[in-house]
């Protein structure tokens, strides 16, 4: 750092200490005492003595109004200069409005009411109709009591149980009333209120409208001027869903798809582009081959809202392309609650039937291993890979004792147990509490817990025929846990709000698999088990602050964080038997290194994230309208280290045991372990097997800075954009061994390093053609990075898949993106979008799948590659209409909706086409095979189409919710064989969910919920490869030109039997689940 | 904090609930060998309920359950099985041999030897002896003596093999199994010649034999008064 730079930063850190000591100081004056006793006077006088006390403030009042409320006796002792005008508002109707050091004075005659025990809460916001900005300092007045909206637009105000009518003003908008506001014992009802500015004179007009529609308009108005094109959904849409985690609610918001329930498709694009942000800070990949996060993790109570941006501006992260998904926990509650949640359901393939697996830990149920999938804490893999090197391959008898002793060591888990599948389990406390200081400060506190266990059972067909692999059949079986602990606390004062986040989740989902059919290369019968347990944990901490200084609107943001992502896969194995066909016995032991009959891997990722962010912004006038400055920097630091073994199983030297017969629990049983017996034969770090890696460690520094101005030079047009420039330096160090000729092993490291500064444009315009109309045009550039996991050398095996999956040098994807959008708004809580959008992509990162494999071992080989460009153009609808235009005076249709979505892509990536082959031999002549010279299809995981419907009737009780979503043909895995792109087929999926609310005031309510109702296969298959095989197989004739062309598909890319070659297919079951709540 | 003992109590009866109910389980196998010496006869295998084979003629090889099932063999084609039994089937591989001695009676029923027996040292033989003799030996426990031809030397013996049962094993080096003299007492009083040397009956094994397990055939076939008793090998094992 230069003394210039280093001079720089204390300035600036001179500069936040000012800032700091003067929020302190102006907080103490407020927090000043109050203590004033007066007999037979008016309120004028008080006011007046009031003023006398607090000379640093202004007071504005009617002289005479006041004068005519008497008071005959006050003794007014109050904490702070608020909490005094608190008392006076309560015990006098003196209503009062603080803006900065000016406080204006209202007398509003205070109504006698019955105090009763439990008050219920009204709380919400009010934001400006036409910006989406909060409005500070509006009036409610509910039941005569009035309160004034703080910094942010926000209120709060105790009530009474029962149906209240509100009425909302402010200087410079029109007035509206809203009703149905139905206040229950020790509940907070939730208001979000839209305003509309009024241009000329105060229009007489007053709006009215109901509470529910208020608030549902609220979120579209925020989303309508949001500067970035956003789709989201708020707490109280969550909380109509009977959706358990995060991942069923993304499902619902526009243009986005799940798959596998867990990771998430933005507009057709998959994980890779697409962003995860967790309470503004990145979250880490849950996935160890794909940049994937597994949205399932996060259960839905613990959220606030989610919004997903799906165009850049210069505060956002710039790598995603899709859409950055923003997962917002929440912090400060509305009011106090305690909340439980009981629910249980059914899988029609799972519960009550025959559930295999190994044998259960002692802390399955909590999400926790028992240790009986662990190596011993002191296993060290060179050291065994050097004992097993010296000895079984040196024969040297001491090392042969030593590897021996440590494969008796291993965890034995082959035998596979019967259970019964069990019902779901899904139990969630949540409790909040509110503390409204005199000062008006305000401290919340939130915490949840949940835990949920499901099992599942899918059954499926799994082969590889194109070059004789295999083919199974068999069910897979998944026991799943989740336990997560959120616990928020938020302090707000005047302007000023600081909240410390902290969220847990542990998921533990053990698959195991039994595994019958063929090996089809060696002709043989094949019987297996696959037990693949997985421990996900993710801890974050992040502290933020939000402080408004000044009057001029200057706000200052800042946040610091810690995330804490484990991947534990201990004890992932997989064993085939294999018998000739004629044979009655399967036989599990064998001499050789052979990974697809026995392969045994642990591995375990750690990853460390700190981020912190400081932004500033500004509001100034311009053109006699409110434009917006912001600046800021956002930094983070990153490590990941990652270790890895994977074993084959095999007699040792000398090992006098014939397995002949034994059944592959006592073949591989614990007993059988030991030097002279089995032994655990290591892969990655062998000498004897070249090249392999076994781990690797990598580390990220980025840091970026941007500015963004916000501009409305017109009422019907607005301009925001800025630049970002983001510095990134990439290290993967994928860590290899070397021996030495004593055995001795040492490091062979290979570094992999991306260190490269953008800078990057983005411009968002809206054209508000009307108040119900507004035209969205958006340019920006993105980013898509590697994984470091892409960028390792490091060999990753996937037994399910005989694949090994490897790393690349690669180059970070960039990306061209522009939107078009076309909305309109018919109401308040309806809207009718039509996007168009355009993404070139270039230096695309695709997994593809190396020429299928002829080698001995049968096993597949995928690498992460850069393909050279790929382009996506798009369109999206997207809607929810009231269905009351039907039946206006049915109050049934009042409350049905219909919303949807639909996306189409048309996207292409260009590649060369290589053939398989170029000659064809057909009657002994032969024939030249034409090919394409370059493929032409999506990149890998994007879905030519999406579409999402769904019909929504919330009444006061009786809620029904019918949903759809189709997701269209999309490739899973890319190939530089065009007849190797391995695609997933469209299926059509419905979901029904029924809610009842009961008992007093509504507080218990009832869910319903049936998923996939139609149960449709997911297949996954070769597309045309049939006719590609006749092609190469000399069954179709030449045409006109002399050459053999491979017949087209009749179904383009969707599944078709007759000349498709399925690679996977399987059936999740349908699920049914009913659930619980109560509020207390 | 009584909702969360509702719960951890929901939790703790379920998770006790979710005990197995057993495994995935497998029978365990082992190789079974049967070997026939008759010329002209095939045999119908039964182990347990099921048909192993209905055809076999001279040897046959599969897998059936290990331990003890019930076997039954009869004649292809006949209704009466000869044998049924339940045996014990030893894993990984046992070999049963069907002896033949009269083409008009059922085959013997023996047991061969599993794969539990040890193979020679190098360059030894190794064999265990039926007798099946229904002349001189009939009924009786005997030993065998050989005599070298050139030096009229005992070179080996073998002691108390019992009449149609199987001896213990017995092992030599090959090269002493080139041949000798046959001599047969009685192994209760070895005084008691019932074969002599003066007989000039032999023993020999060929090349063959060497480092290979063996049953051998010990049968007169020259009568009473003349005996010329041959010993010859029914099964052989390569270890």
């Amino acid at each position: 750092m230069t003394p210039h730079s280093l001079r720089s930063v204390l300035q600036r850190a001179k500069a936040v200490w000012m800032l700091l000591l003067i929020l302190c100081s102006t907080t103490l004056a407020r927090a000043q005492q109050v203590n004033l006793q007066m007999k037979n006077t008016h309120l004028a006088q008080v006011v007046a003595k009031l003023q006398q006390q607090f000379p640093a403030y202004r007071f504005s009042f009617q002289q005479e109004a006041l004068e005519k409320v008497k008071v005959s006796n006050l003794a007014l002792k109050a904490a702070s200069f608020t909490a005094a005008l608190d008392q006076l508002q309560k015990e006098y109707g003196l209503h009062y409005l603080m803006d900065g050091n000016i406080v204006s004075f209202k007398h509003v005659p205070v109504k006698p009411s019955t105090p009763q025990k439990n008050p219920g809460r009204v709380t919400g916001k009010i934001i400006d109709e036409e910006n989406g900005e909060p409005v500070a300092g509006a009036t409610i007045m509910i039941n005569g009591n009035g309160i004034t909206t703080d910094a942010d637009g926000n209120f709060s105000i105790r009530l009474p149980k029962g149906k209240y009518t509100a009425s909302i003003s402010f200087v410079g908008y029109g007035k509206k009333e809203v009703s149905d506001i139905d206040v229950k014992e020790e509940q907070t009802f939730t208001l979000n209120i839209t305003l509309k500015r009024e241009k000329g004179q105060l229009s007489a007009v007053v709006v009215k409208a109901s509470a529910r529609k208020e608030t549902v308009a609220a979120l579209l108005t925020r989303q309508k001027n949001n500067a970035a094109t956003t789709d989201g959904i708020s707490r109280e849409q969550i909380l109509r869903t009977p959706d358990n985690n995060v991942a069923q609610v993304l499902s619902r918001v526009s243009g986005i798809n799940m798959q596998e329930n867990k990771f998430a498709i933005v507009r057709g694009l998959s994980d890779r582009y697409n962003n995860v942000m967790l309470n503004g800070s990145v979250l880490p990949g849950t996935e160890p081959n794909v940049r994937n996060f597994s949205f399932d993790l996060i259960p839905s109570a613990l959220i606030d809202n989610i919004t997903v941006y799906k165009t850049a501006t210069p505060e956002l992260s710039a790598e995603f392309s899709g859409g950055i998904i923003e997962v917002n926990t929440r912090d400060i509650p509305a009011g106090d609650f305690v909340r439980i949640k009981m629910g249980t359901g059914i899988n029609t393939k799972t519960t009550g039937k025959d559930f295999y697996q190994p044998k259960r830990g002692k802390q399955d149920f909590l999400g926790f291993d028992d240790n009986s999938r662990q190596l011993s804490s002191d296993f060290d893999y060179n050291g065994y890979a050097k004992s097993v090197s010296m000895g079984y391959n040196g024969g040297d008898p001491d090392a042969g004792k030593i590897y021996g002793e440590l494969s008796s060591r291993f965890p034995n888990r082959y035998k596979m147990y019967k259970y019964t599948g069990t019902p779901v389990q899904d139990y969630e406390v949540n409790a909040a509490k509110v503390k409204e200081f005199n000062n008006g400060h305000k401290l919340g506190l939130i915490a949840a817990v949940t835990y949920r266990n499901d099992q599942q059972t899918q059954q499926y067909l799994d082969q590889m025929i194109p070059d004789g692999f295999h083919r199974y059949e068999g069910d897979q079986y998944s026991f799943n846990t989740t336990l997560s602990a959120m616990l928020n606390a938020g302090y707000s004062f005047g302007k000023h709000k600081i909240s410390f986040k902290n969220l847990f989740s542990r998921k533990f989902t053990e698959r195991s698999v039994i595994y019958l059919g063929e090996d089809l290369y060696n002709d043989q019968d094949v019987k297996g088990f696959g037990n693949f347990p997985l421990f996900n944990t993710i801890f974050q901490h992040r502290i933020e602050g939000e402080h408004g200084i000044g009057k001029k609107g200057f706000k200052l943001r800042w946040h610091v964080s810690l995330a804490n992502t484990d991947r534990d896969e201990p004890d992932n194995k997989r064993t085939l038997g294999s018998k000739q066909r004629t044979e009655k016995t399967y036989g599990y032991v064998r001499d050789n290194d052979n990974l697809i009959y026995m392969s045994s891997y642990f591995s375990e990722l750690k990853e460390k994230r700190y981020t912190w962010s400081l932004e500033a912004q500004q509001p100034f006038n311009l053109l006699n309208k409110k434009q917006l400055i912001k600046f800021g920097y956002q930094g983070s630091h990153r490590t990941a280290d990652f270790a890895a073994e994977l074993f084959t199983v095999r007699p040792d030297r000398n090992n006098p045991v014939n397995y002949y017969g034994l059944p592959y629990y006592e073949a591989l049983g614990a007993d059988q372990f030991g030097t002279g017996k089995l032994m655990y034969y290591p892969y990655l770090s062998n000498p004897f097997i070249a090249g392999r890696k076994n781990g690797y460690a990598g580390k990220q520094n980025l840091h970026a800075a941007y500015v963004m101005l916000d501009g409305r030079f017109t009422d019907w047009f607005r301009i925001t954009g800025g630049l970002r420039m983001e510095k990134n330096k990439m290290e993967t160090n994928t860590m290899g061994i070397r021996y030495l000729q004593d055995g001795t092993p040492v490091p062979n490291d290979t570094l992999n390093i991306i260190d490269k500064t953008n800078i990057l444009p983005s411009v968002n315009l809206i054209f508000s053609l009307s108040s119900k109309f507004q035209i969205r045009a958006s340019w920006y550039q993105t980013l898509a990075r590697p994984e470091f996991r892409e960028l390792a050398f490091f060999e990753y095996y996937e037994p399910d898949r005989n694949t090994w999956i490897t790393g690349n040098s690669l180059k970070q994807t960039s990306i061209n993106n522009a939107d078009l959008r076309f909305e309109y708004y018919p109401s308040a809580d309806e809207i009718i979008s039509v996007s168009g959008f355009y993404k070139k992509f270039t230096d695309p990162i695709e997994l593809q799948m190396e020429a299928a494999s002829s080698s001995a071992d049968k096993t597949l080989r995928m690498t992460y590659m850069n393909l050279a460009e790929s382009k996506d153009i798009g369109i999206e609808l997207n809607f929810r209409k009231s269905l009351s235009f039907v039946m206006p005076a049915s109050s049934i249709f009042q409350h049905l909706y219909i919303s949807g979505n639909f996306s189409w892509m048309d996207a292409s990536v260009k590649m060369r086409g290589r053939p398989l082959q170029d000659s064809v031999g057909i009657d002994g002549v032969s024939y030249k095979l034409y090919h394409e010279t370059e493929q032409s299809r999506p990149l890998f995981g994007q879905a030519p189409y999406l579409i999402n419907g769904a019909l929504l009737y919330a009444g006061d009780k009786f809620g029904i919710n019918v949903a759809y979503s189709r997701t269209g043909p999309r490739v899973v895995v890319g190939s530089e064989y065009k007849h190797y792109n391995e695609y997933e087929n469209a299926r059509d999926v419905i979901d029904l969910q029924l809610s009842y609310k009961f008992l007093k005031d509504n507080k218990a309510e009832v869910k319903i919920n049936a998923s996939d109702l139609l149960n449709q296969p997911i297949i996954r298959y070769f597309n045309n490869f049939k006719n590609f095989q006749d092609a190469i197989r000399g069954k179709v004739a030449p045409g006109a030109d002399g050459m053999v062309h491979i017949p087209a598909a009749k179904k383009g890319t969707g599944y078709n039997e007759d000349e498709d070659e399925i690679r996977r297919k399987y059936w999740m079951g349908r699920n049914f689940s009913i659930s619980f709540s109560y509020t207390f | 904090m009584k909702q969360l003992l509702t719960i951890t109590a929901v939790l703790l009866m379920v998770a006790s609930c979710t005990k197995d109910k057993g495994y995935f389980d497998e029978q365990t196998m082992t190789k079974l060998n049967i070997s026939t010496t008759s010329m002209t006869k095939h045999y119908e295998l039964m182990v347990g309920d099921e048909l192993q084979e209905d055809s076999i003629f001279r040897a046959w090889g599969g897998a059936v359950p290990a331990n003890k099932q019930r076997l039954r063999i009869r004649e292809t084609g006949k209704t009466n099985y000869f044998i049924d039994t339940i045996i014990d089937i030893p894993r990984p591989s046992v070999t049963w041999s069907l002896l033949e001695t009269d083409p008009d009676q059922p085959a013997l029923f023996f047991t061969g030897f599993g794969e539990d027996v040890t193979a020679p040292a190098p360059g030894n033989v190794k064999f265990r002896i039926l007798n099946i003799d229904t002349t001189r030996t009939s009924g009786m426990t005997v030993d065998i003596n050989i005599y070298s031809f050139e030096t009229n030397e005992r070179i080996f013996e073998m002691k108390n093999i019992p009449h149609n049962g199987l001896s213990e094993f017995y092992e030599f080096p090959s090269d002493l199994l080139q041949g000798g003299w046959l001599e047969i007492v009685e192994s209760a009083n070895p005084e008691n010649i019932i074969v002599s040397l003066d007989s000039y009956n032999s023993f020999s094994l060929s090349d063959n034999g060497r480092d290979n397990v063996h049953i051998l055939l010990m049968s007169n076939d020259n009568g009473y008064e003349y005996p010329y008793y041959f010993i010859y090998p029914v099964v052989s094992g390569k270890k």
